[in-house]
This record gives structure tokens, C-alpha cells and sequence, in this order.
């Protein structure tokens, strides 16, 4: 069942209704960029893998070089189905056994509503917790590909790595990933690779999500307790 | 647990609470309760081949988003006439076209429901303007949004697979004669009925029949190179899912001009997004519910109870097709199966079940609770979209749902309608797309890997990450590296132990190609 906006509710639950619109058009569109990259990745990956068995020197070498692509789709798919499970909470359109919410009176099912979403708000927050816990736990290990012997004769991560040690080893700095790294340490998220990295959308979106759950169940309550019938349809914008 | 946290959890459930939350906070609960294991270690499976490393997952959103663009094209239309133009001669002709036509496009969508609103909808006025009698055609268009789980490649098949971690390719063949027997079963139905209700038949026009394949020759050969594609291995399963999408992409946007790549592609995304997840979300918190009942040995406590009273295989499966229709009336097909196929599958191991006839009495029994009163998703469906009152859809679906019951005991009882066309493929020949058993990799030891040739390619295994990367031996071969780290050692894997932690496994684990699978650690 599609959320509908209660009338009179106030200004500032209509401004967070609009900008929650325009971050769920935000997510939708790293969704479909995510899925058509990994179409795209996936059928090229099987030509090149097909054309090998005719020892074309190309087609082994772009296959070579495609050396990330399962991991790509393996985290694409991830980040799709964290996307998409807050695209649903947008939309209401979680899996529930929802007879109930579906034989009740309109009001009575804004009561429902209500407590639901601030359940599945909780709920989602513990997620998120124990996710960042799990990704936290994750980064903690370094790979070998990512950690070089440093100026003090210890295990240092690439990217604290000073530019002498760099240059010695004939390496050269992730300049990207190492950046994302230093903004996520900001959040007390010391990722150890770009896999890792990718990992943190499982408890944001656990976050977001429990966010969601919670202006939703505002939004209901408020239409509960003024009795007031759904106006707009919300939904998909 | 406390009772009291259990009966909230259920009076929550009931009263519409998403069912992700419920398996999450339940799987918190429990795990709160044990004091030697942490949550935050089980939470971790869901980085691990459990979820987000399956080979199959990804098949899951490509497939998804085929069948919503092909639900959203011509292609029900099409789909609609070329079956009215082959099958309309046939006495029940128009209901048989719709049972075809529903299970061809389930298998695409995956019994999501979008059948009953794409064919259904299409079907279902045809159906009373040629005086089919309403309770039947609402039955018949209710049915047959379930009714092409069976075949591949649909969703809850694939999502079997990866729960349950048998061969894709196989499960598929397994379900290739209980799909056909359940919609033969169906066909024998709606002939009798079109017999006695003196349906009208529209003779067989050659020119019409042949047009109208023609029209929908892309749609059409669209399962044939699937399937081809996969049973000669050309494609691997995410492969041939790539294939499906981007093939229908093509030929919806550019070919036929159904969907407007600008205008409608972003928002069909987004609705199968939406839907992906859905499914996928309940996959990943039921992987920490399912892990706690599999510590607390429910499967073997289960099998322990009924010891006493199921002492053969056929008492088991009499048993397990009560278990699950119930289980399909109260929880929808993907639910079902993630939380319920691991608890099942040590239990029918014990008495000697064949998992992927396992699998397809599961998938027939889901396919039934679909459309089961009291709750069945599919009768809320149908009632929404036709305007029904929903007790007339409890009566509408009972003679099907009778004969789907039929189907369900043959397929029961004869596991060799599912068991014969997976033994027909040979293990070896399988891509190594999914989750392996111990015993596909039984004989293999590291001694033929070093016999492999020169051309092994150690920074491919490293590097690719993935058994992907093996596919097959052959393959190994192909990866233009050069075998001097394993030169080096004078014909053993000591010195793999050069090329750093990564490859420790190859040494620990005894010779089986299986430690050759990177770890979640390694990849990350």
C-alpha cells in the first residue's frame, strides 16, 4: 500500500517528506546506473571468456584486465539490494503478511502503521549497528596487497605509506581509494580496502532506512491522532 | 528467548510488520541470549558466499529486471496472440493459451504477481467475453501467476540454490517434468471444461499462426538461447542472466519500441529494484535467524521428535507436504525459503531425499500456498486487480488448487520426474558457478594442479578472486600466466607460500580444490 501525506501535517514533516522524495530519485538512479554497468560487465565478461577459446590475444588480455569484474557484480549486487530495500521502505512495499493492515478501517490501519514502522525503525538501527560492527571488524585485517613495511620497520597501510617507502618499493598509491579512506576515518571507519570500503552500505543503508521507518511512523501517528484522511498519494515520485 | 519476545515478534508479524525486521530482531534476540557466540561474527556472513559472494545472487536483480521490462512492453500482447493463434483450435483453447502464456512470463517474473496483472489482466476480460464461466477464468488467471516457478530461470528456483547450495543448471532440469505435469494437469482441465461448457473454437489458420510467431520471433527464441546458452556452456548462469537483460533491453527499447529508454527505463529499475529488494533484504537478515537455529541444532531436535512416529522416507514426505503448504499459506515463497529450506535439507538428507527432488516438491508446494486461501498472496492480487470480493476467489481457486494437489502427489512420490534429467548432466561438466558439495571435489587434488601445464596463472586465482576464475581446468590453462612460482619448488606447492597469506590455504586444506575458493578475508 502506497504511504499517503496526512492533510495538516506540519511544515517541517512536509519538508522532510520532499527532501526523503528527492533522496529515494537519488538512490533510483545509482540503482539503475549499478544494474546497467553490471548488465553491460557481465555480457562483455562472457564474450571475451568465449572468444579466449579462440586464442585471440585480445580477448585474453581484456579478459585478464576485466580481473575485477566478479567482484564488481558481486558488490553490485550488494549495493542494489540495499538500494532497492530502501527503495521499498519508500514505497511501503516491504514483504509482510499484511491481511491485517489490508482488512482494517482506514484509521485503525494508521495505528498499524505506526507501530510497525517504529518497530521495523528499531529493529533497523540495531542492524545498522551490529553491521558497522561486522565492517569494522572486517577492515581491522589487512591484506598483504595493502600494507608495505614502513620507515620504522613495521607493517604500515598503503595509503599512510610515506612517498620514499612508495618510491623504494616501485608501488604506487591508490590515490582515489586512500582519499575515500581519510573521509571515512572522519566517521571513525578505518577501511582497509576498496571491498571493505563497499561493505559500509549495508549498515548505512540500515541507518537510512531506520530513518525512514521513523519519519513514517510520525507521519502516521499524525494522521492517527487528527483522523485526518491521506490526501496525496507518496509513493513512487 | 523469552516467550514474551517470541509472541511479540508474531503479534508484530501478523499485524504487518516487514518480515526482514522480524527475522532481524529475532535474530538479535537470539543471539543476545547466548552468551559464547557474538552476532557481530554471524552478521559477517552476509559479506561471505552465503550472500553477497554468491555466484548466484546477481542473477537475481538481472533476471528480475528482464521479466518487469518485458511486463511492461508488448510483450504479454504478443505473448497472448502467438498462443491464441497455436492453441485457440483446441476445445478450452483461450484458457490453455492462458496457462502457457502465464507460465511462460512467471518464469521470467518469478511469481512476483506481475503475471496476473500482465496476462491475467490481458486474459481475463477474454476469457468472460467468450462466456468462460467468471469463478473459473479467475481461478485460471490466479493460477497462473504461480504457475511457471518450475521452469528456469525463475527467481525462487535460483534463490533455492543458493539457500540449499545445489547446482543451478540441475535444479533447473529437475523442475523442467513436474513444471510440464502441472500444467498438462491444468490443460486436461481446461479442455474438459471447454468441452462441456461447448466453448467456441477458432479453426486453425496456418497464415495467422505463422504471422504471429513471426511478430514475436525475438521474445521467442529469447528461452531457447537461454537455456542453450547455459546447457552448452557458452554462458555461465550470471552470464546468461547478463544475456536475458541486456538481450530484452535491446530488443524492448530499440526493437520493438516498447519502452521509452528515457521516459519509462528508469522507473521499470526502480520497480524491480524495489522488488529485489524486497527479497534480497529477507535473505540477508534470515541468514543470521537460520544460523542460530542451525547452532541450536533445531533440524536435528526436529528430526529427533519425529523419529518416533516418521520412520520412512514416504511417511517424511507426507509429512513435509503438510509442513509446507501450511508454511506456503502463512509466508510468502521467499521467506519460505530462506528460512525454512535449511532447516529441511539435513533433515531430508537423513532420510535419503535426492535435494533437488527436495527442491521442486518445496518449489510445487510454495507454488500452491501461493494461491492458498486463507492468505495467499496471489488471491489478494487477483481480487485488487479484477475487483473480486476475495471469498469468491477462495471459491474460484479450489478446483486448481485440487488439481495442482494431484500433481504434487505425483511429483512427490515419483522423484524420478525430478531426479532423471539432473542425472543426465555429468557433475564434472558443471561451471563451478555454485556452491560446490565436498563431494564435487573429491578426487581433485593439488598434484593435478601442478601437472596442469605451464601456463597456470597464480596471479588470476589471486587477483580474480573467484572460482569464477577456475571455471574449469581448461581454463586454467588459458590464463597466459607462466608456472614459474610453482617451478620454482621442484614440483611442490611449498613455495607457494611465496606469494604471501593469500595462498596459505592451498596448503592447509589437505589437496582439495575447494581451499582454492579465496575466503571472505582474502578477497578483502
Amino acid at each position: 500500500m502506497p504511504s499517503r501525506l496526512p492533510q495538516g501535517s506540519s511544515n517541517l514533516v512536509k519538508t522532510i517528506r520532499r527532501l526523503d522524495r528527492q533522496l529515494a530519485r537519488g538512490e533510483a538512479a545509482i540503482a539503475a546506473t549499478v544494474l546497467l554497468f553490471m548488465i553491460v560487465i557481465a555480457a562483455a565478461q562472457a564474450v571475451f571468456r568465449n572468444l579466449t577459446n579462440f586464442d585471440l590475444d585480445f580477448a585474453n588480455a581484456a579478459l585478464e584486465r576485466m580481473s575485477w569484474a566478479d567482484s564488481f557484480l558481486q558488490k553490485g549486487t550488494l549495493w542494489l539490494a540495499f538500494f532497492g530495500a530502501s527503495l521499498s521502505t519508500f514505497d511501503e512495499k516491504h514483504i509482510a503478511i499484511d491481511v491485517i493492515p489490508r482488512l482494517s478501517p482506514p484509521r485503525a490501519r494508521q495505528f498499524l502503521r505506526a507501530i510497525v514502522s517504529t518497530f521495523a525503525g528499531i529493529t533497523c538501527f540495531y542492524l545498522g549497528r551490529v553491521f558497522w560492527l561486522s565492517v569494522l571488524n572486517n577492515a581491522m585485517e589487512v591484506p598483504l596487497e595493502y600494507s608495505m613495511l614502513g620507515d620504522n620497520d613495521e607493517m604500515v597501510h598503503i595509503c599512510q605509506a610515506s612517498a620514499q617507502v612508495l618510491a623504494d618499493s616501485g608501488l604506487s598509491r591508490p590515490d582515489f581509494f586512500c582519499g575515500l579512506r581519510t573521509l571515512l576515518e572522519v566517521f571513525g571507519a578505518k577501511m582497509s580496502t576498496p571491498d571493505v570500503a563497499l561493505q559500509l552500505i549495508v549498515p548505512s543503508m540500515f541507518i537510512f532506512m531506520a530513518f525512514r521507518f521513523f519519519s513514517r511512523a510520525i507521519a502516521a501517528t499524525v494522521a492517527f491522532v487528527t483522523n485526518k484522511l491521506p490526501e496525496t498519494e507518496e509513493g513512487e515520485a | 528467548m523469552d516467550t514474551i519476545w517470541i509472541v511479540l515478534l508474531v503479534v508484530l508479524a501478523i499485524l504487518g510488520a516487514p518480515l526482514f525486521a522480524i527475522f532481524g530482531a529475532a535474530s538479535m534476540l537470539l543471539f543476545h541470549a547466548l552468551a559464547d557466540t557474538s552476532i557481530t561474527g554471524t552478521a559477517n556472513d552476509v559479506f561471505s558466499e552465503k550472500f553477497a559472494d554468491s555466484p548466484l545472487l546477481v542473477t537475481i536483480p538481472l533476471f528480475t529486471f528482464a521479466g518487469y521490462l518485458m511486463a511492461e512492453s508488448g510483450t504479454p500482447q504478443r505473448l497472448v496472440k502467438v498462443s491464441r493463434a497455436w492453441l485457440g483450435w483446441m476445445p478450452g483453447g483461450l484458457a490453455m493459451v492462458c496457462l502457457v502464456a502465464s507460465a511462460f512470463f512467471t518464469t521470467f517474473t518469478g511469481g512476483s504477481g506481475i503475471t496476473i496483472v500482465a496476462i491475467g489482466g490481458l486474459l481475463f476480460p477474454a476469457l468472460l467475453a467468450d462466456k468462460y464461466e467468471e469463478n473459473f477464468s479467475l481461478g485460471l488467471v490466479t493460477t497462473g501467476g504461480s504457475l511457471g516457478l518450475l521452469f528456469p530461470p525463475s527467481v525462487p528456483m535460483i534463490l533455492y540454490g543458493v539457500v540449499a547450495g545445489v547446482m543451478i543448471e540441475k535444479i533447473f532440469l529437475a523442475g523442467m517434468i513436474p513444471g510440464i505435469i502441472t500444467v498438462a494437469a491444468l490443460g486436461i482441465y481446461s479442455s474438459i471444461t471447454g468441452i462441456r461448457q461447448k466453448m467456441p473454437r477458432t479453426a486453425f489458420d496456418r497464415k495467422e499462426a505463422f504471422a504471429s510467431l513471426w511478430e514475436a520471433k525475438w521474445e521467442a527464441v529469447l528461452p531457447i538461447g537461454l537455456l542453450g546458452g547455459m546447457y552448452t556452456g557458452l554462458l555461465r548462469i550470471h552470464e546468461a542472466a547478463a544475456f536475458t537483460a541486456i538481450y530484452t533491453l535491446i530488443i524492448e527499447v530499440w526493437i520493438y519500441r516498447d519502452v521509452s529508454f528515457r521516459r519509462d527505463l528508469p522507473r521499470i529499475i526502480r520497480e524491480a529494484m524495489t522488488l529485489v529488494g524486497a527479497i534480497l533484504i529477507i535473505l540477508a537478515t534470515a541468514i543470521g535467524f537460520t544460523a542460530f537455529l542451525i547452532q541450536a541444532r533445531v533440524p536435528m531436535l526436529i528430526l529427533e521428535s519425529m523419529e518416533g512416529f516418521i520412520t520412512s522416507q514416504v511417511l517424511f514426505l507426507v509429512a513435509l507436504n503438510v509442513f509446507l503448504i501450511g508454511v506456503g499459506m502463512l509466508m510468502d515463497i521467499f521467506s519460505a525459503i530462506v528460512v525454512v529450506v535449511p532447516l529441511i535439507v539435513p533433515i531430508a538428507e537423513r532420510f535419503g531425499v535426492d535435494p533437488y527432488h527436495l527442491g521442486i516438491v518445496f518449489l510445487l508446494n510454495l507454488e500452491i500456498g501461493y494461491m492458498t486461501p486463507p492468505v495467499g498472496l496471489n488471491l489478494f492480487i487477483s481480487s485488487f486487480r479484477f475487483n473480486k470480493p476475495i471469498t469468491q476467489l477462495y471459491r474460484s481457486v479450489l478446483p486448481f488448487i485440487g488439481l495442482l494437489g494431484i500433481a504434487l502427489i505425483l511429483v512427490t512420490y515419483i522423484p524420478a520426474f525430478s531426479t532423471w534429467l539432473p542425472s543426465l548432466i555429468d557433475d564434472s561438466s558443471v561451471s563451478l558457478d555454485e556452491p560446490m558439495d565436498d563431494e564435487d571435489f573429491g578426487d581433485f587434488d593439488l598434484d593435478a594442479l601442478e601437472e596442469g601445464g605451464d601456463d597456470f596463472d597464480l596471479d588470476a586465482l589471486e587477483g580474480g578472486g573467484t572460482l569464477d576464475d577456475l571455471d574449469d581446468l581448461d581454463d586454467l590453462d588459458d590464463g597466459g600466466g607462466t608456472l614459474d612460482d610453482l617451478d620454482d619448488g621442484g614440483g611442490t606447492l611449498d613455495d607457494l607460500d611465496d606469494g604471501g597469506g593469500t595462498l596459505d590455504d592451498l596448503e592447509d586444506g589437505g589437496g582439495t580444490l575447494e581451499d582454492l575458493a579465496p575466503s571472505p578475508e582474502n578477497k578483502n
